[in-house]
């Protein structure tokens, strides 16, 4: 059961390696928190014997918790790097896309980067987050619109 | 898609690093070769501990496990001495079965009855 288990996660993260980096590198604004993310997530996993039924929002939540942790543990660092690698918003082009997403709270940040940096559907999103379809469409709505109000202020 | 959710996704963060590659397939070979995901959070020294330990209580209650052999069934016989008919006199005037000499009187009237049992108490032998 173990081998099976290892065996998806290899051919998931295979496939989805883009979309799970997109993801993670969405919330943290940052490559080596995100790839430090992922890492840790999927050795979190394979010392599961099994996975649940539903695996793919199963994943996705892993790396988000360990992005989490991730910012516990290198609080100080990240907000280092981001500041040294942003770069100047004045723009609707150069507006850099962690910036714009910080007008955002963390249901709605996370329902969009996951829809569409995940590629999860609103379903397994509210799968993920444990809520309901209505709500998780609902977040992502009102992203939306916010994102839309701020970028227009910006430019 | 309307266009703030093209404006994200024209931002998608780039692919992870071949770094990351590396390190992920480093991840999945280990995890590969350390047999298949088998994992022992048990120490090795707490295996053997409880290992000697059930082997030594083993060896304590073995004597007390092993039943003794079931006693043998003797073929037990028990007397009945019942009065009987008067025997006839014997020819032979010495009876050199009987302490007395006149070898009469004594043993007359009885009739021995000897009955086989299988019994494991004691032998018993019971006059009527």
């Amino acid at each position: 059961m173990a081998n099976s288990v290892a065996e998806y996660l290899r051919m998931f993260y295979e496939l989805h390696r883009k979309e799970l980096f997109a993801y993670a590198a969405a919330l943290t604004g940052n490559q080596a928190a995100a790839e430090d993310a992922i890492h840790e997530a999927f050795a979190r996993m394979l010392a599961r014997p099994e996975l649940p039924r539903e695996p793919r929002p199963y994943i996705f939540r892993c790396v988000r918790n360990a992005v989490i942790d991730e910012f516990r543990r290198s609080a100080r660092e990240v907000e280092h790097a981001q500041a040294a690698a942003a770069p100047p918003g004045n723009g609707h082009a150069h507006l850099d896309l962690r910036e714009a997403l910080a007008v955002l709270n963390e249901e709605e940040r996370d329902t969009i980067t996951l829809k569409i940096y995940g590629g999860l559907t609103f379903s397994e999103i509210s799968l993920l987050r444990e809520t309901s379809l209505n709500t998780v469409a609902s977040w992502y709505r009102r992203g939306l619109g916010k994102l839309r109000a701020h970028l227009e202020k910006e430019t | 898609m309307n266009d703030i959710e093209q404006w994200l996704a024209e931002r998608a963060p780039e692919a992870p690093s071949e770094a990351l590659e590396q390190r992920m397939a480093t991840l999945f070979d280990h995890h590969r070769r350390r047999g298949h995901g088998f994992r022992r959070p048990v120490p090795l020294w707490a295996c053997a501990a409880a290992c000697a330990a059930f082997l030594l209580l083993g060896f304590l209650l073995a004597p007390m496990a092993i039943s003794p052999p079931p006693a043998a069934i003797e073929t037990q016989s028990v007397v009945y001495i019942l009065p009987g008919p008067p025997t006839p006199p014997l020819r032979n005037a010495f009876d050199w079965s009987q302490p007395a000499a006149s070898g009469r009187g004594t043993g007359e009237g009885l009739q021995t009855l000897v009955v086989e049992t299988f019994s494991e108490s004691n032998t018993k032998d019971e006059t009527i």
